[in-house]
């Protein structure tokens, strides 16, 4: 455990002063400032007439009061957070490859074992607070626009289905820590979350989304109706399933591949 | 001999590209190895496994008696290693870079850092990001990393790579002061031949992935070629009078060469020789074949 505290400790040294740490937060911050912009334009008829082409985009967004808000939020949170947490998560892992430093952490007195978990751990810390930031961006965009129609069942249901996508989409996160170690890079674990959200889209089209673990979040958060957006046991399962493959599979990368 | 590094019988294996075959020796403490090789001889990969980088296909390494593998984590308390070039956190100060090292080896004293940046002489650099640091001050705090946590064993490859004339020699008085003051067990690899028979105590010569030869340095400078080159006002017929007293001489690049050992040993013979017979003798010196040559030559019959 002791191990395990200084790697972590040494991981929030690497990051304190990340450049990538404050893009991330600045992306997770405007979305849902575009999303109140849009919601705005959208109930200002005369501002939306005068935008042309945005006013009519802005007016497909849905209804204009907090019910619609609070979707369209945890709708985009399915793809922010796929594609967000991600990036996120290959950074971490991937920054010793690409700062050519990874060797230098393999032969120290803390093990591999502490390495990976203090860094999944960071990487866990650092999507959670991204998802904060989100969400009370959200919400104080919410109030400054004064939508109409609050209500705390509804509000209930978006905490409840934001939270639940988060945590679930930090179960995909395995995968890409175990694909960043093993191609050296960021490129394919980034390439790879496009694809899983690609066929995510498919899946969820065919009626197959809840058996398959990308989609399994988006499924959460969009809170549509219907059969297709039902979560069952065996989605919960799978997407922990995943998780745990992805997990051991880093730390087995990590542990036995040869490092040259 | 108190072995500190060990292998045995040491092999790996890419596909069917044996990058290092059947490798075994044992380094003692405070010895100074110089594991020699051109590019691609097996250096590398050597001191990889030797590190629980990379997993032997064959084979096995023992630091201090205990055996590497890539579980290994109280065996790297006392070895500090730095592995080709040497990089660093770019967007960290050479101070933080060195304190996550401070910490990943588990040092308590906060000062070590301060200690270790007055050894390799880049306190004056401590506030700069490692990114804007020059290739050589990067070597220097690649070898910082190495040393925060006093070792007793160092594995270094290519210590020398991008260090000028005088930072090379400030490493080597540096390591020849740990091996020989503190009993620090050193195995450095480079392919500056010369510069490693200097200061190693014993020489590994490692080519297509075998251990061709291994030699004291004392042995090494009396493995080493000696001739004796010589030029007259009239090379034709100093070469015939020294072959009127059964003396064996050549003609090599308009001067002349003899490799008798008694010779090398009393050039005074041949230099009066020629001069009594009243040729003018231009230049007489013995010239001593480097480790560069030898190594040239010794993987050249093997």
């Amino acid at each position: 455990m002791k191990n395990f505290i200084i790697a972590f400790r040494v991981e929030l040294l690497k990051n304190k002063k990340s450049r990538v740490f404050w893009a991330t937060v600045f992306v997770f911050t405007f979305l849902p400032l575009m999303i109140g912009l849009m919601i705005y334009v959208a109930s200002n008829p005369e501002i939306s007439q005068k935008l042309g082409i945005v006013g009519v985009k802005a007016k497909m967004l849905g209804q204009q009061d907090w019910k619609g808000y609070l979707t369209l939020i945890n709708q985009s949170l399915a793809g922010l957070g796929l594609i967000g947490f991600g990036f996120v998560t290959s950074w971490v892992f991937g920054n010793e490859h690409i700062n050519r430093t990874f060797k230098d952490i393999l032969a120290v007195p803390i093990g591999r074992l502490s390495m990976v978990g203090a860094k999944l751990l960071l990487v866990f810390v650092w999507c959670i607070f991204l998802a904060i930031v989100l969400f009370l961006v959200s919400c104080t965009m919410g109030f400054i626009l004064n939508l109409p129609h609050w209500s705390n069942l509804a509000f209930a249901d978006f905490v409840f289905r934001f939270f639940g996508a988060t945590g679930l989409t930090l179960l995909l996160l395995s995968p890409i820590a175990w694909l960043t170690g093993y191609t050296r890079g960021i490129i394919a674990p980034l390439g790879f979350v496009i694809f899983t959200m690609i066929i995510a889209n498919f899946t969820g089209l065919v009626g197959l989304g809840p058996y398959f673990p990308w989609a399994i979040p988006g499924l959460l958060s969009s809170g549509g109706q219907g059969p297709e957006f039902h979560l069952v046991l065996s989605s919960y399962i799978l997407i922990f399933a995943t998780f745990l493959v992805g997990f051991y599979a880093t730390l087995k990368w990590w542990r036995n591949a040869d490092h040259y | 001999m108190n072995e500190i590094i060990a292998t045995e019988n040491l092999s790996k294996t890419y596909k069917e590209v044996k990058a290092v075959s059947n490798l075994s020796i044992s380094v003692g403490k405070g010895e100074i190895y110089g594991f020699l090789g051109l590019n691609g001889a097996g250096k590398t990969t050597t001191i990889r496994m030797l590190l629980g980088m990379i997993n032997p296909s064959e084979g096995k390494a023992y630091i201090k008696g205990k055996q590497v593998f890539s579980g290994s984590i109280d065996l790297w308390k006392d070895v500090g290693y730095l592995v080709e070039v040497p990089y660093a956190y770019p967007e960290l100060t050479v101070k933080q870079n060195l304190e996550i090292f401070r910490r990943l080896r588990k040092v308590s004293d906060k000062d070590a850092i301060n200690i270790v940046m007055d050894r390799l002489k880049i306190s004056k650099y401590s506030n700069r990001k490692a990114r804007h640091l020059s290739l050589g001050n990067a070597q220097r705090l690649g070898l910082a990393k190495s040393l925060i946590h006093n070792p007793s064993v160092l594995l270094l490859d290519e210590p020398s790579n991008g260090l000028d004339l005088a930072g090379i020699q400030e490493i080597r008085e540096l390591l020849v002061d740990l091996a020989k003051n503190h009993g620090i067990t050193v195995f450095i690899s480079s392919h500056i031949l010369d510069e490693v028979s200097r200061f190693a105590t014993r020489i590994g010569i490692i080519h297509d992935g075998k251990l061709i030869e291994e030699i004291d340095s004392e042995q090494l400078k009396k493995l080493c070629k000696k001739e004796l080159l010589l030029n007259t006002g009239d090379n034709e017929k100093a070469i015939s009078i020294l072959k009127e007293k059964h003396i064996i001489a050549r003609f090599w690049n308009n001067f002349i060469k003899i490799d008798d050992a008694d010779l090398i040993s009393h050039p005074e013979i041949v230099s009066s020789l020629i001069v009594n017979n009243n040729i003018p003798l231009s230049m007489i010196k013995v010239e001593e074949e480097d480790l560069e040559s030898y190594f040239l030559r010794t993987i050249k019959n093997k």
